[in-house]
């Protein structure tokens, strides 16, 4: 990646901090867990300037690998997928959020071909398990899936996971190098840091994934 | 008011890309006709044509937000990007977790709201749409969708007391194509007659 890329990452990080995209306090999570930061990145639609940049920091990752068709993901990716469909000028599909419940119900909308190959587009990256029910759709139709872009790894090993089965898949960021951001720019400060570093190990459940990522080291964050 | 040479562009776009095909087939059960409107998301290009056309129909209104039912993201977005417009989308069902919303995005009550649609297929849905967002404190401006296809939809939403217009409608696709040569005067009856029995169907 470089310096411009970087920079451009950044600036995005702050910015979803600044609309409370990326937000801070105590949030109940689907588990039941309390989280000392909440990313919705659903509200990303109210402010077009902010999706056109996140579109922009996607491509710059998605150009480098040919494909055929953008898919887009219900309900937070559908908008990025879109914003770089239109952007860019490449043709999207989608997947529906669930089959239609009468006639020939399509999981997936829009013109392909057999064969084709696909970018699928995610906003965030848990432990995986949720991308597999996205591909299987998608190769069911005789569809090939290039690769999976995810905005941010949220550090539960969710990349490793799904390259483990064979697949491309690479995150723009994680929440370490967001924290470490929004800390180096004084948007969040110490006890935050060190809370959600903690609430992030302590949640993550494949260690190993963690030992192996390839971005900030908890050690150099927390200085 | 849209110029007529920019919706003629629309229908030929829409014809170009197979969103609208008139299928030759020998089988008298099949459709005459047929719209795929999610073809437009395969056709970036078509999709920002039809998207600024549509926001040319409510430009002169005073809104705040867009908005779009959760099938309607794509064309929703686009506008959005285009006019650097916020937006908000109205979810299938409400989560079961975390912070369980009906609508997404940023918004705050009292706000004016241009909720768009490719087309009305259930106005049952629509109204309900409509409904969240009223019961989320918004105002509705009006719904604007890009085809109507003549079943009395519109009507019902205009019945309940909203302002609710088309782009385009089936006549104008029938009679644009048939004057450019696409369909044959047969293919203009056929469609014709099946669309008079799709009518009264829907009245049944």
């Amino acid at each position: 990646m470089n310096i411009f890329d970087s920079k451009m990452k950044e600036k995005m990080i702050l910015d979803l901090h600044e609309v409370h995209i990326i937000d801070f306090g105590k949030f109940k999570l689907k588990s039941g867990i309390l989280s000392p930061y909440y990313i919705d990145l659903r509200l990303l639609v109210t402010f077009p300037h902010l999706l056109e940049l996140v579109a922009e920091v996607l491509w710059e990752k998605i150009r480098l690998k040919p494909f055929d068709l953008i898919a887009g993901i219900p309900y937070a990716a559908l908008p990025m997928s879109t914003a770089i469909s239109i952007r860019y000028g490449r043709p999207m599909i989608f997947l529906r959020k669930e089959k239609k419940d009468y006639g020939k119900g399509k999981m997936i909308e829009g013109i392909y071909h057999k064969g084709q190959h696909v970018v699928i587009i995610d906003d965030v990256i848990s432990d995986g398990a949720s991308k597999f029910e996205t591909i299987k759709p998608i190769e069911e139709v005789g569809l090939e899936v290039s690769q999976i872009i995810v905005l941010l790894d949220r550090g539960q090993g969710g990349p490793q996971t799904v390259r483990s089965k064979g697949y491309d898949c690479t995150a723009i960021t994680n929440m370490e190098e967001v924290l470490e951001v929004l800390y180096k720019h004084g948007r969040i400060n110490y006890e935050q840091l060190t809370e959600c570093q903690k609430f992030i190990i302590k949640t993550s459940s494949n260690t190993e994934a963690n030992n192996n990522k390839n971005l900030p080291k908890q050690k150099r964050a927390v200085k | 008011m849209i110029d007529i040479k920019s919706k003629q562009k629309l229908i030929d776009l829409l014809y170009e890309t197979g969103a609208i095909t008139f299928p030759k087939s020998k089988n008298p059960d099949s459709l005459p006709y047929e719209i795929k409107l999610q073809y437009l998301t395969s056709q970036p290009k078509v999709l920002t044509f039809a998207a600024k056309l549509l926001w040319s129909e409510f430009k002169n209104e005073i809104f705040d937000l867009i908005a779009g039912p959760h099938t309607d993201i794509p064309l929703a977005t686009t506008m959005s990007l285009e006019y650097n417009w916020p937006m908000i989308f109205i979810r299938k069902e409400k989560k079961q977790y975390g912070m369980g919303k009906l609508i997404e995005g940023n918004y705050k009550t009292d706000q004016k709201v241009v909720v768009i649609d490719d087309e009305i297929s259930d106005p049952a849905n629509t109204l309900q749409v409509l409904g969240r967002l009223e019961g989320s404190g918004l105002n509705i401006v009006g719904v604007y969708v890009l085809i109507d296809r003549g079943l009395g939809n519109l009507e019902i939403i205009r019945d309940k007391g909203y302002n609710c217009e088309t782009l385009i409608n089936l006549n104008d696709i029938f009679i644009h194509l048939f004057e450019t040569e696409k369909i044959s005067p047969d293919q203009l009856t056929q469609a014709k007659n099946y669309f008079k029995t799709k009518k009264i169907s829907s009245y049944l």
